[in-house]
């Protein structure tokens, strides 16, 4: 790894304890969030960001392109498990289970739920098998099977996976959220991660300079982290904003009226509590270890996205840059610093970039209200939500 | 020397974090046992909101939260995690039941699971809580408001934490006190308590698109030992893994204003402490002379105005005592 990588890795450490501290939140959940889709335009932006698994990172550069989908890993699962013959109904019918399914078969109800079906149960019982009418709780039991259910749910979704909240909810929550600020001050701020979730893991390499890569820019952000760097951060609205698969009808808000929902969680907890064959199905590809073991696809969730709006970060460095470090600088601010980085103009942003007699920085990034930024996730291990 | 080596393993433990972040968890953790105490609730069933969390003027918001099932992982903060659903656990329990033979069901006894199973199925995958959100909103603004101040002290570590740590040098460390003032001013405060749908409420006309859909009696039945095997029980009643928490009050206040004052003889580590608070150190401490000491003092405040009531934690219960308390 390189120096200015090396720095870099330690900024972010030291970042993501700053803001965990600033902003009041568990160590034990919080990631930080870069890369694209940080200002989610519309519900399927957000719900891709909820539906990305996240590594075992403190920090994630979010590519959805990249992304491992939770939606996936829930379709591996359930395919692979047993569906489960429940017999109750037809111990219960005994001799009448035959006819039942002669009427039955002609009779189907629209639409195919518990409760239609009861009734045609009842109405065929009344008059064919009146001594037969209690196994109608045996019946709608069978109608309730969860795995079942879920894979019907699953399949009827066609490919189109909601979550349970639309960016119009993100909005008003941003419109009430609070204001927050911190500082971040690199000569005496922590670097340790070893106490968060991640175990010290930091993967997702940032740059300090959105447009950098190249030599010139390794050296610059090498000088500037090696000198001593004062963030402050100040956000006019922050939420924590949580969201959970579609799993329920939400006839009431209308952004989710072509959706159906097609999660039941009781599969997950299933799969995950029980590791034998009356659960998994021995002869699918996928098993509880490669789903739910060491390497498994399926380690942790998006639980919540912490987001800002009205953002003002202003960068401090001690290190003094010559004319052409600062003309090199200067030309950068357009795409912004980090630990915020959004193109000037774009999405209400601006970079201002001064340099004083001794050619110490002072970076100033200031985005409007009305142009939220995701600033991370709030990630649940599996273990803590199935224990 | 048992003494030298307790403390040399507690700054041990201190090196994860600086001391500035350090008393910031510690004030935090002193803030939710202290808001847990005046809210009359126990610190183990209550958890604070991270970050900040807005009431949204959405019931089928509001159903999501209560319906949420985490385990207990993240300390003194609520894990708003919705992967895990209390409604699917109970269909869950309903479907590894064995109905009743009709020709044994008691008409008398009022908590038969066929009826369960029924009322489960009616609900047609609508499962409402008891309360909306419309009943918070006109309750809040009769509510009474919170007021109180607490005061504690902390001892914290100066300077010396960053020197190599030895048995040698342990001798030098300073142990620096710190007395914080916590003053809580919320306009209006309400605990919210709701429960999944289990007696029709005729008088709530948005509940008049839900059926009831949960029994208390069954759900306490299938869970006690008998009707399920021990391993259809085992997510909510093994004692080796960490309970299940369902949500079952949100706690709300509105108009919130939250005074947090520092004193201590150590501007250094006040100015260490402040940059995790929203304020600007350089004018958040001013100084006095005390007995011919310089007391350093720290004010930050925090707020939110009347009309914007946020969500500040949260209640639960581990699932499988909800309804036998």
């Amino acid at each position: 790894m390189s120096a200015s990588s090396d720095a870099m890795q330690t900024l972010s450490a030291q970042w993501y304890n700053a803001m965990v501290t600033g902003l009041q939140l568990s160590d034990q959940q919080f990631q930080l969030f870069q890369g694209t889709g940080t200002t989610p335009k519309t519900s399927q932006d957000l719900w891709s960001i909820f539906n990305a698994v996240p590594p075992k990172s403190i920090n994630n550069f979010y590519d959805p392109s990249q992304a491992n989908s939770f939606a996936s890993d829930y379709n591996l699962i359930l395919t692979s498990l047993v569906t489960g013959n429940d017999s109750d109904f037809q111990n219960c019918m005994g001799d009448y289970y035959g006819q039942w399914i002669t009427y039955f078969k002609a009779n189907v109800p629209s639409p195919f739920n518990a409760a239609t079906v009861s009734t045609v149960f009842n109405t065929w019982a009344m008059i064919n098998a009146p001594s037969q009418s209690g196994c109608v709780s045996a019946l709608t039991k069978a109608l309730i099977n969860p795995v079942m259910y879920a894979n019907t749910i699953f399949q009827g979704a066609n490919g189109n996976y909601a979550w349970n909240q639309t960016i119009d909810a993100l909005q008003t929550a941003l419109n009430g959220g609070q204001s927050k600020s911190f500082t971040l001050d690199t000569a005496t701020a922590s670097s340790d991660i070893s106490h968060t979730w991640a175990n010290g893991s930091a993967s997702g390499l940032f740059d300090f300079f959105s447009i950098g890569g190249g030599a010139s820019y390794d050296n610059l952000t090498t000088k500037l982290t090696s000198a001593n760097i004062n963030i402050s951060a100040s956000y006019q609205k922050l939420t924590t904003f949580a969201a959970g698969p579609y799993a329920q009808t939400n006839s009431n808000n209308p952004a989710l009226s072509s959706y159906s929902p097609w999660y039941v969680s009781s599969i997950l907890a299933l799969a995950y509590t029980t590791q034998d064959n009356t659960v998994w199905n021995n002869a699918k590809p996928v098993t509880w270890d490669k789903a739910f073991g060491p390497a498994g696809f399926l380690q942790r969730m998006a639980t919540a996205l912490v987001v800002a709006d009205g953002i003002t970060i202003t960068t401090v460095s001690s290190a003094s840059f010559n004319t052409s470090d600062q003309t090199t600088i200067t030309a950068a601010a357009s795409g912004g610093f980090w630990p915020f980085f959004s193109a000037s103009g774009s999405g209400g942003s601006s970079t201002t970039v001064t340099f004083d007699d001794q050619g110490r920085m002072t970076a100033t990034t200031k985005s409007a209200l009305g142009n939220p930024q995701i600033l991370g996730v709030l990630q649940s291990p599996i273990s803590s939500i199935f224990s | 020397m048992n003494k030298c080596l307790y403390c040399l393993a507690f700054l041990l433990l201190f090196t994860k974090l600086t001391y500035g972040q350090q008393d910031n968890n510690v004030m935090i953790s002193y803030w939710h046992k202290t808001l847990a105490q005046r809210l009359g609730v126990s610190p183990k069933s209550f958890k604070l909101t991270q970050g900040g969390t807005t009431l949204l003027r959405s019931t089928a918001w509001m159903w999501d939260i209560f319906n949420a099932i985490t385990a207990d992982t993240t300390g003194y903060y609520y894990n708003p995690d919705q992967h895990n659903s209390f409604i699917a656990y109970y269909n869950s329990l309903l479907f590894q039941s064995k109905p009743i033979p009709f020709s044994n069901v008691d008409l008398a006894d009022s908590c038969q699971v066929n009826t369960a199973i029924t009322r489960f199925a009616a609900a047609n995958n609508q499962y409402a809580w008891d309360k909306t959100i419309d009943q918070l909103f006109a309750r809040l603004p009769l509510s009474p408001g919170l007021h109180f101040t607490a005061d504690t002290m902390i001892r914290t570590i100066t300077d010396q934490l960053f020197k190599p740590i030895t048995i040698a040098n342990y001798l030098g460390i300073t142990i620096t006190k710190i007395n914080v003032s916590i003053t809580c001013d919320f306009g209006r405060q309400y605990t919210f308590a709701a429960q999944p749908y289990a007696n029709l409420d005729p008088n709530n006309i948005f509940l008049q698109n839900y059926s009831p859909w949960f029994s208390p009696c069954v759900y306490n039945k299938l869970l006690a030992p008998g009707l399920l095997a021990k391993a259809v029980r085992a997510p909510f009643i093994n004692a080796a893994r960490p309970p299940l928490l369902v949500c079952t009050a949100l706690v709300v206040a509105d108009s919130i204003n939250v005074c947090l004052e520092l004193q201590s003889t150590s501007k250094t580590i006040l100015v260490k402490i402040a940059h995790y608070l929203p304020v600007n150190p350089d004018k958040a401490i001013t100084s006095n002379i005390v007995n011919k000491k310089v007391i350093y003092t720290l004010t930050a405040n925090s707020s939110s105005p009347a009309g914007n009531p946020q969500l500040i934690g949260v209640l639960l219960l581990p699932a499988n005592l909800l309804y036998t308390l």
